[in-house]
């Protein structure tokens, strides 16, 4: 099913399916698979914009803010941090302000920004001009990672048609005084930049590496050029339209009350239809794995899965009854001593079945953390890089039995916040929960020799 | 920096101690504060936060917000995390030493561990922490990152990749505090690795002190490299001798040799930076080119050596006999800026009281008598400090540049600009100043005076306002009046902005944008090239400048450069021309002539640094006697009659001046094992010999009687002087504070002295006023051949010097002469495309005293018509094309063969080399 | 070669009013130049430098940091492999083997980048594109294309002769968008 270039892959068709918390309709993913659907005029025929008119026409900034807060409305980019105290924490620091779209989406297994903005990209601005509204801010940007030119290209007619129509300029549709222009910038390859720090750094002209916080993106001297800035992802943002269109009671009746609202789950590895899903936050990993992603490939069992990507605690294969979303897996039980929460980052999950070696997928993805670390930060420059070394060993069939005590406390040494940024904690959320949950499999490597199948290509760079 | 106002303060604890340091305040600091030290590696209190080595982790906790439970004390950096009240930290806590002892395993499981052979070994943070804070075994199994070693950034800076823990000090360096980013970390990651584009050299002229923010091994000094073990070294406080700053060094020595110099702390001064002059040029002071003992000239003409008690005898039986034959007025002195004030001070005495000649002068070149042209307005040449410089609003640079001239200096000024001062470099010429400028003004050579004429035009025609008197209570006070001009406008006599822009080249609106930048700026400040002091229209440029000042509502405003080591020292302890007598250019000129039938040179190399070689040669071999204190045998010691060996300024004890005229003490660091002697010695015992003892036997005695007796210290006379030096002021600095008593300084139009046409104001009645006390107008200089147009051919010379120079001080530091930049003549594009010459062939710049073959760079910076030459490189010196009795000098440039400029170009410097790379 | 003139007026006119800063164009002004280039030349950071008022140093070492960014030559069609888990559990370390063996690269030289004699193509393995549900994901000039599980190889090179992504990304296209609307923040 090879497609022709340029065209994009179409994601799977979100499936409504029984036993939802309330009566389903996917409203993020809704223009999928329609045509013309980048289109403005498509998108007002769907009654796009209206949420961005109803703002300016009926509400004050501090309204918009307001119901944007009593959604409960959380960041959908992995920190799920609630938008609303973000914006208004911006909104009270001096201007000019910034609007940062977080379009870096580079973690293994997370994919629903591209089809996002792929089919929708005017929901995105949508949601950025509201947000400029609220939190009176005049000029947007957007950094997309390098490697989705398609969504680049998809943006940048969007953001011309919106000019075009006087949705964009210097008084957005029509509205005397409220001026907004949005701009793309792309990113060339590092993971690093979606870290809302790193990805000011890269806007700025720089080697992205995380900036020392505070000051905080949200203050002055943190944000993009110094200036108090909103970092969102752009999930999050599409969900603004529809929270100002139906009411924050609408939204927050959505799924897991804690974390209420729709969610572009993405799902791949051993399944059998990968794909993105738009579900309530909170669906099991039962269903979604069996009712929407067609169950496993050859019909394996589930040996474990990473909930939130890559960067997530891999989580064992027997129960699967969990819900997935940020409140419960950031919560005890799923807060790890000393690893902290599993975590559910941008909801990529990847699951592993039986067939799968997980000390050659554990060493994979330590190859991934170990070279995308921007290498600030000591323990993550070194330690990735050792960890990695001692897995591919062991992996290889070199490993000696008291490696595996080594790993262990190595990955302890990176973990808990003792870096910058959060991707040397990330780094060690798969090694270190990795260790626990397959110790048999590892010491099986480092006590017998082991066939070594390397997964992961050779050297890295 | 300390804040000065009263600041908020902040209580907390730290490790059980309660600590009060003002709000805003890093907990490592605080730390430090309490006599806790907190390891780090990238923290460094004079570079941005990095936060990126983790090393100084400590257990934090805040108090709950009201209300709230406790929450658990967190693992944060104490170099970024700001104290707040009541917070709680424990520097020793279990966890906070297990991250440190991890981090500490984290950077040496690839570091090379060679520390045998490693230049840091003894003064590395990086081994010191491992010591106290590092795990106790190794369980690193895994090969090694392989680097670079031993891999040369430049000639004098060496990166050993391997041992490098990536803080992020050397590169944060560059970009900050020279703004030059040069050095960078490329690839990221595991991989990150510091290099420069294509492993080019490095050029700035700060890098070395990146050598001192390594926290390893990993930069080390390639004159210092495997020369000795910290605890083989002596140590000296001095102050550096090579340019006018004045930085603050240490001198370390191992057996009596000078092993490097490193920078010593002062905040007023040089903060904790050096410039690579000062830091890599003393390889000289133990040169075995060094002159040891007395030469006397034979019956043969050839020197040959004498002994201390011959050559003083000689040469006070020959300086008598020429005092006796043509009068004391025959004779000339000239020398001091590069000597200890102790130095000046007895070589000032043994002029005026020995050879009793008015002729006495330190300024090479000068061609006016008055060392210090603000003197007639009751103003010092220097009357701010260089930390002043922070707070101002506004900095005008003028016929300076700076980053050649005062190179730490220029950091301070950077740093203003970085706070927010608006930068005015006014220039014939682009210099590295124009990055950060926010007006430039490309003014014609020679025509700083109508620059100045048309902001001062610009100024009264919209005057700046006073400044706001503190609003009454309650009520908005009334705005400030404008300032009132009319006494500048009378003394200005009718020149307008527009004439000033015709006589200067720079377009009105220009001017008139630099005037409203300075009205608008508070506590602006304006700096002056040392180069405009000695030139014949100083009275005229210093009358203009003071009336800036004045205009802006502090005539203290105004500052002068000034050149050597102690050119300010010299000035102050009497090395200028009496009533009556000649300056140093005059001196020569004479000599020249056949008037001046000795001449006594302390310290200064005529023939290279008179504009006028061809005119110095002939004032040596005119001259009846030459006599000379001098280190080595440079090419006028050559001519001398009679050469003392002196000792050079880090072997000796004394006191020097900076700029700013700040007095501080320096140590010798090494003894002279041979036949030199002091300065302030030499001329002692010669004066002894001629019958006026002057009763010196220790330097000491001489800066107690220095201090007691020149106005400018009386002040000090008794004191010590502190380590943070301390300035010294002839004019009483107070200033009226009342805007109607301002004086107005007569502005005399005249011609610029090198060839910018004379200024022709309009007509205007109130015009005889501004013109009191003018001097004779000079004859109108032809109009330079550029000014004919294109087909004259001529082009406008520019010479200045470059901070590193081949000359005598630098080139027995071999690593430094090949920063040394080749020879060059900077051409614009245009001109060069007129008269066919590419980047990089060779020209030959000629007049009829002489030509020069160089290399030819073209590039942007000279405007059309303007060519610039650098006069402290290449053999010969650019002064062989200069006429001291001509000021502005009109050159021929045209294509020379390419064998020619080979074989001119190559000797004398390794800068062929070292250009190569740029 | 320099830059082209419309490259330089582009970054000038239309960048340098984006942001607030000039260097913040960088990141534009290296995708332009590589589009014109291919690669990054020295010659080409110098003129970036000069534009944006860096050293090229500074130029230089912020190329570095990107993966995408060449700093040496490559063929006309990069085609890269995505060896993140969700690709490699489907099979993508066989179809880097095989491709490169199909188009002559050997074995484990692709690390980093090898390219074809001819200059054609360019192959290495590149982090995850985002399009796991397609795994293993192939990019042929930041196009992707996919799933290509190792028995999917001949299909995809058959495929590629027809793929049109000649030469390499455009960069941002302003056409029809209203220059005029426009203003600086600050
Ligand atoms: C290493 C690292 C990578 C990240 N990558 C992304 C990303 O690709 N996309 C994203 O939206 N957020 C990413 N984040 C989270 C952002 O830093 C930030 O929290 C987010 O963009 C905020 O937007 P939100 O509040 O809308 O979620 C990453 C964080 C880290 C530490
Ligand atoms: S944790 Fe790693 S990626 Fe994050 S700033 Fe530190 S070194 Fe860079
Ligand atoms: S000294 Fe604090 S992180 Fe390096």
């Amino acid at each position: 099913m090879a497609q022709t270039p340029g065209q994009p892959i179409q994601p799977a068709q979100p499936q409504r399916g029984p036993g939802l918390p309330v009566p389903w309709e996917p409203v993020l993913s809704a223009a999928v698979g329609r045509p013309n659907s980048r289109d403005i005029d498509d998108y007002i025929s769907r009654g796009g914009y209206d949420a961005l008119k109803k703002a300016l026409e009926t509400m004050t900034p501090q309204d918009v803010t307001k119901v944007v807060a009593d959604s409960k409305l959380v960041g959908r980019g992995g920190a799920g941090f609630p938008t609303g105290v973000k914006w208004g924490g911006t909104a009270r620091n001096p201007a000019p302000r910034y609007l940062v779209v977080n379009a870096d989406e580079s973690e293994p297994g997370t994919f629903g920004n591209r089809y996002a903005i792929d089919a929708d990209p005017h929901m995105l601005l949508d949601g950025m001009i509201i947000c400029c509204y609220a939190v009176d801010i005049q000029q947007g940007h957007i950094y997309i990672r390098g490697e989705n030119l398609h969504g680049f290209e998809v943006l940048e007619a969007a953001i011309t048609q919106a000019y075009q129509k006087g949705i964009l300029g210097p008084s957005v549709m029509g509205k005397e005084g409220f001026g907004v222009d949005i701009y793309v910038t792309r990113g060339a390859g590092a993971y690093i930049c979606g870290e809302e720090t790193a990805l000011m750094e890269s806007l700025e002209g720089r080697r992205a590496q995380p900036r020392i916080r505070p000051p905080f993106p949200i203050e002055v001297g943190g944000g993009l050029f110094g200036r108090p800035t909103v970092v969102n992802n752009v999930e999050t943002l599409m969900n603004v339209p529809h929270i100002v269109e139906r009411g924050a009671e609408w939204f927050a009746g959505i799924g897991n009350p804690a974390c209420p609202g729709p969610k572009l789950y993405t799902i791949s590895g051993s399944v059998n239809k990968p794909g993105m899903y738009e579900l309530p936050m909170g669906v099991s990993l039962r269903d979604l794995i069996y009712k929407y992603a067609g169950g496993m490939q050859r019909d394996q069992k589930v040996k474990a899965v990473s909930p939130g990507a890559l960067a997530c605690q891999i989580l064992p294969g027997d129960n699967l009854d969990i819900p997935m979303d940020t409140a419960t897996l950031t919560r005890p039980p799923y807060f790890i001593p000393p690893f902290g929460p599993v975590g559910f980052g941008a909801g990529g999950i990847v699951v592993y079945g039986e067939e799968v070696d997980m000390v050659q997928i554990i060493t994979n993805i330590a190859g991934f953390f170990a070279r995308e670390s921007c290498g600030k930060c000591v323990p993550c420059r070194e330690g990735t890089h050792w960890m990695l070394d001692m897995l591919r060993r062991i992996a290889s069939g070199a490993g000696r039995p008291k490696d595996l005590e080594v790993l262990r406390d190595v990955a302890t040494n990176i973990a808990g916040r003792k870096t910058l940024c959060a991707l040397g904690d990330f780094a060690v959320n798969p090694v270190g929960s990795g260790l626990r949950l397959f110790w048999d499999e590892f010491e099986a490597h480092v006590t017998k020799s082991s066939p070594a199948r390397l997964l992961e290509p050779a050297a890295a760079g | 920096m300390i804040a000065t106002a009263p600041p908020n303060m902040v209580t907390l604890t730290i490790d059980g101690a309660e600590v009060t340091v003002p709000a805003g305040t890093l907990v490592v600091e605080a730390a430090r504060e309490a006599g806790i030290d907190v390891p780090v590696f990238c923290y460094h209190p004079k570079l941005s936060l990095a936060g990126a080595c983790r090393m100084c982790v400590c257990e934090i906790g805040m108090p709950p917000p009201p209300g709230q439970p406790a929450r658990p004390p967190a693992l944060l950096t104490s170099c970024t995390t700001r104290v707040t009240p009541g917070m709680v930290v424990n520097t020793m806590a279990s966890g906070a030493l297990k991250a440190r002892e991890s981090v500490i395993e984290f950077l040496l499981i690839n570091h090379p561990l060679d520390c045998p052979v490693c230049d840091a070994g003894g003064e590395c943070p990086l081994q010191d922490n491992s010591h106290a804070w590092g795990p106790k075994e190794s369980r690193f199994a895994e090969e090694k990152r392989l680097a670079r070693k031993g891999a040369p950034l430049s000639p004098l800076v060496v990166l050993d990749q391997e041992r490098c823990i990536v803080c992020y000090r050397c590169t944060r360096f560059m970009a900050e505090i020279p703004g030059e980013a040069e050095l960078d970390f490329f690839n990221r990651g595991y991989s990150s690795e510091l290099r420069t584009i294509n492993d080019e050299a490095m050029q700035s002229r700060f890098q070395g002190n990146i050598i001192d923010l390594c926290p390893c091994g990993a930069l080390t000094s390639e004159t210092y490299r495997f020369r000795a073990r910290p605890h083989d070294l002596d140590h000296a406080d001095s102050v550096c001798a090579q340019c006018p700053v004045g930085c603050n060094i240490v001198l370390d020595s191992r057996a009596n040799i000078m092993a490097r110099v490193r920078p010593r702390q002062n905040e007023s001064v040089n903060e904790i930076w050096l410039c690579d002059k000062g830091r890599f040029a003393h390889h000289y002071v133990s040169s075995p080119e060094r002159l040891t003992q007395p030469l006397v000239m034979g019956d043969d003409g050839e020197l040959r050596a004498a002994s201390w008690p011959e050559a003083l005898g000689t040469a006070a039986v020959r300086l008598q006999q020429i005092k006796e034959q043509y009068g004391p007025r025959a004779i000339g002195v000239i020398g001091g800026r590069n000597l200890a004030n102790e130095d000046c001070y007895a070589l000032a005495r043994f002029a005026r009281e020995a050879l009793e000649t008015p002729n006495i002068d330190h300024r090479a070149g000068a061609r006016t008598a008055a060392a210090n042209p603000l003197a007639a307005h009751g103003l010092d040449a220097f009357n701010s400090t260089y930390g002043a410089v922070e707070s101002a609003g506004a900095v005008v640079l003028l016929g300076t540049d700076v980053y050649e001239e005062m190179p730490v200096f220029w950091l301070r000024i950077r740093k203003a600009v970085m706070f927010g001062a608006k930068l005015i470099v006014a220039n014939p010429r682009a210099t590295e100043a124009d990055r950060l400028a926010l007006h430039r003004l490309r003014y014609r050579p020679g025509a700083e005076l109508s620059v100045l004429r048309g902001l001062l035009a610009a100024l009264v025609e919209s005057p700046p306002h006073e400044h706001a008197p503190p609003p009454a209570e309650g009520g908005e006070g009334a705005p400030p009046p404008p300032r009132d001009l009319s006494g500048l406008r009378q003394a200005l006599g009718g020149v307008t902005v527009e004439d000033a822009a015709r006589e200067s080249g720079v377009m009105a609106e220009t001017l008139r944008a630099v005037a409203a930048t300075l009205a608008g700026a508070k506590n602006p400040l304006i700096y002056a090239g040392a180069r405009l002091v000695i030139r014949a229209d100083a009275a005229g440029l210093a009358a203009a400048l003071v009336n800036l000042g004045g205009a802006l509502g502090d005539r203290r405003a105004v500052n002068f450069f000034t050149e050597g080591a102690n050119g300010r020292g010299a000035e102050l302890a009497g090395l200028v021309p009496d009533e009556g007598g000649l300056s140093a250019g005059e001196i020569i000129a004479q000599a020249a002539e056949g008037k001046i039938k000795a001449l006594y040179l302390a310290g200064e190399n005529v023939l290279a640094t008179h504009p006028d070689a061809e005119q110095a040669r002939r004032a040596l071999e005119n001259a009846e006697l030459v006599v000379m204190q001098e280190l080595f045998v440079t090419e006028t010691a050559r001519h001398a009659d009679i050469v003392f060996s002196a000792t050079s300024l880090p072997e000796k004890e004394g006191t020097l001046t900076n700029a700013e005229g700040r007095v501080q003490r320096m140590h010798s660091g090494v003894r002279n094992e041979a036949e030199g002697r002091p300065d302030w010695s030499i001329v002692s015992e010669l004066s002894a010999e001629m019958g006026v003892p002057l009763g010196y036997a220790a330097a000491v005695e001489v800066t107690r009687d220095l201090l007691a007796d020149l106005p400018a210290y009386a002040p000090l006379a008794g004191c010590t002087i502190p380590s943070e030096g301390v300035i010294a002021r002839e004019h009483a600095a107070e200033e009226s504070a009342e805007p109607s008593a301002v004086q107005w300084a007569p502005l005399t139009p005249g011609p610029s002295p090198t060839g910018a046409r004379p200024l022709t104001p309009s007509p205007s009645p109130t015009r005889g006023e501004g013109n009191e006390g003018a001097a004779p107008s000079a004859p109108t200089p032809p109009l330079p051949a550029w000014e004919r147009g294109p087909g004259g051919g001529g082009l406008i010379l520019v010479t200045y010097s470059e901070l590193l120079g081949d000359e005598t001080m630098v080139r027995p530091t071999t690593e430094l002469l090949m920063m040394v930049p080749e020879p060059y003549v900077e051409l614009n594009r245009s001109d060069a495309a007129r008269l066919g010459l590419k980047d990089g062939q060779f020209a030959e710049v000629s007049t009829h005293k002489g030509g020069v073959v160089h290399r030819v760079r073209v590039n942007g910076r000279c405007p059309e018509g303007v060519c610039f030459v650098p006069d402290n490189v290449g053999e010969p010196r650019v002064n062989v094309l200069l006429d001291w009795e001509s000021p502005a000098t009109v050159v021929q440039v045209r294509p020379a063969p390419e064998s020619v400029g080979v074989a001119a170009g190559v000797p004398g410097t390794a800068g062929a080399v070292a250009a190569e790379g740029r | 070669m320099p830059l082209s003139h419309e490259l330089k007026d582009r970054i000038t006119k239309d960048y340098f009013l984006r942001y607030a800063t000039k260097r913040a164009a960088l990141m534009p002004a290296l995708w332009m130049a590589q589009q014109e280039h291919g690669w990054l030349s020295r010659e080409t950071v110098e003129e970036v430098a000069e534009l944006l008022d860096m050293h090229p140093t500074d130029v230089a070492a912020v190329a570095s940091f990107y993966v995408m960014f060449n700093h040496r030559p490559v063929g006309k069609k990069i085609v890269e492999v995505c060896e993140n888990p969700s690709c490699v559990i489907n099979g993508a370390t066989e179809t880097l083997h095989r491709i490169c063996e199909r188009l002559g690269i050997p074995a484990g030289a692709h690390h980093g980048g090898a390219t074809t004699a001819d200059g054609e193509f360019t192959v290495r393995p590149t982090e995850c594109v985002a399009a796991c549900d397609k795994a293993p994901v192939i990019q042929v000039n930041s196009r992707y294309y996919g799933p290509v599980p190792p028995d999917k190889v001949d299909e995809f090179l058959a495929d590629m002769e027809k793929f049109n992504v000649e030469g390499l990304p455009a960069a941002n296209d302003l056409e029809g968008r209203a220059k005029h609307l426009r203003r600086e923040v600050r």
